[in-house]
């Protein structure tokens, strides 16, 4: 019965997904453009790709996951729709899943445009896209899920995640050492989902600190969806 | 169904005193009273009364069906698309929706005006197969014609046996016979038919 209902969500919430064609404007065509524009420079290593990669998984996931949830709560529909399918937490686990298909799907696009008309990706580079990109959504999804707690309005929400987007993107060209690179993993979704990705190419040390950072995202968002408000009167 | 000895309080404001409600089984159920009475509150612990042991009776959350006051549902869908994935749902009723849906079914769902959207996710709610239907101001933001088409939706309801529970603040739509419970303050409602409660009102 509730696999019946899991199914149905799901289906809807990809047809929700792809109807809402303007967001992948900033998710998809912008990392496009700005990979255009920085062509010329050295675009040889793996870990440039990362960056955009970062920036696509970060982006749905504030615009497709976040903003999903945080719009129905604040119309009131989540309270209707989970009474109509049964369980808030079916609802939260379809938009899960969609936007694991829509960033696998943005990914391999992005890459196949870099492979087209920048330079050559390679087949293990699609591999290692296609397997870490899931991994790095779920985890970036277990950080953010910290906006739930806030139970703020989408206007104020808009705010904060172009304020994060601004500063976020920014601080992605630089390469930070030591302390202040560790404090902008724990803060930055950006940095954290570039940290996962370069993971193959750091050291140890980074890498046991951001296994830390992950598992403690991953017992803070089974919190927050476990205690998750579906009421629309919000602050 | 009924709830007995209930007090609820939020934010240190006392909403309900050691009060009693009582809902007619298969039978539309009112819950009367003025704005801030408390009336969403009641609702929201009906719908998750699982873990309250003062409240008798009622079926399990799973077969609760429950209309949010505020309703909107921001999405570039058309109205038969959204009815479609209702349809998909597990324990829908098969009938043809009324002729207000049908003409609307072609229609994208943000297009729609305001009333003809409470019109379409009322009637999602009604579509679904559950014991027990809860529904917080239906008639809020409806003129006076949606207002009849959608409390003769509901009484349809009543046709299959099914429990209704709605509050309100308006006295329109509540016929003589209808059981209401009337929140007279929050250390006291009234429980009676609604004939019985409005001579007891003027006091």
């Amino acid at each position: 019965m509730e696999l019946r209902n899991d199914w149905a969500l799901f289906k809807i919430q990809l047809t929700i997904a792809f109807k809402e064609r303007f967001y992948f404007v900033y998710t998809l065509i912008v990392p496009m453009f700005m990979v255009f524009l920085n062509k010329t420079l050295n675009f040889q290593d793996n870990e440039s790709i990362y960056v955009y990669w970062s920036y696509i998984v970060v982006t749905t996931v504030f615009n497709g996951f976040l903003l999903n949830l945080i719009r129905l709560r604040e119309s009131g529909f989540l309270k209707t729709l989970t009474y109509l399918s049964g369980s808030r937490h079916s609802i939260v686990l379809a938009n899960l899943l969609v936007q694991l298909i829509i960033v696998q799907l943005e990914i391999f696009l992005f890459n196949l445009y870099v492979t087209f008309f920048i330079t050559h990706v390679s087949s293990l580079t699609f591999v290692y896209g296609f397997l870490a990109s899931s991994l790095i959504t779920v985890l970036c999804i277990a950080m953010t899920s910290i906006f739930f707690v806030l139970k703020i309005r989408r206007v104020v929400f808009n705010y904060l995640s172009g304020g994060i987007f601004t500063v976020g993107v920014l601080l992605l060209g630089v390469h930070p050492q030591g302390f202040n690179k560790a404090l902008l993993t724990i803060f930055s979704p950006f940095q954290f989902a570039y940290g996962l990705y370069v993971i193959p190419c750091s050291t140890i040390k980074y890498a046991v600190f951001l296994a830390f950072c992950s598992l403690l995202y991953l017992i803070i968002s089974v919190l927050v969806f476990k205690k998750f408000s579906i009421g629309e009167k919000l602050r | 169904m009924k709830i007995e000895n209930f007090n609820l309080s939020k934010q240190k404001r006392i909403i309900f005193k050691d009060v009693n409600f009582y809902f007619e089984d298969c039978q539309l159920n009112f819950v009367l009273g003025k704005r801030q009475s408390g009336k969403t509150d009641l609702l929201d612990q009906i719908a998750q009364n699982e873990s309250l042991n003062n409240l008798i009776g009622f079926p399990k959350t799973s077969k609760i069906a429950y209309l949010a006051q505020q309703n909107d549902f921001y999405v570039n869908l058309t109205v038969a698309e959204i009815l479609h994935f209702i349809r998909q749902l597990d324990g829908t009723k098969k009938f043809t929706p009324p002729l207000r849906i049908l003409q609307l079914e072609r229609q994208k769902f943000l297009e729609l005006s305001m009333v003809e959207k409470k019109l379409v996710i009322i009637y999602l709610n009604i579509m679904v197969e559950k014991e027990l239907y809860l529904f917080d101001e239906p008639e809020m933001g409806l003129d006076l014609v949606s207002s009849q088409e959608v409390f003769s939706w509901i009484r349809e309801l009543v046709k299959l046996d099914k429990t209704i529970i709605i509050t309100t603040n308006k006295l329109d739509n509540i016929c003589d016979i209808d059981n209401v419970n009337y929140i007279k303050a929050h250390d006291e409602i009234l429980v009676d038919s609604y004939l019985k409660i409005k001579s007891r009102m003027a006091f």
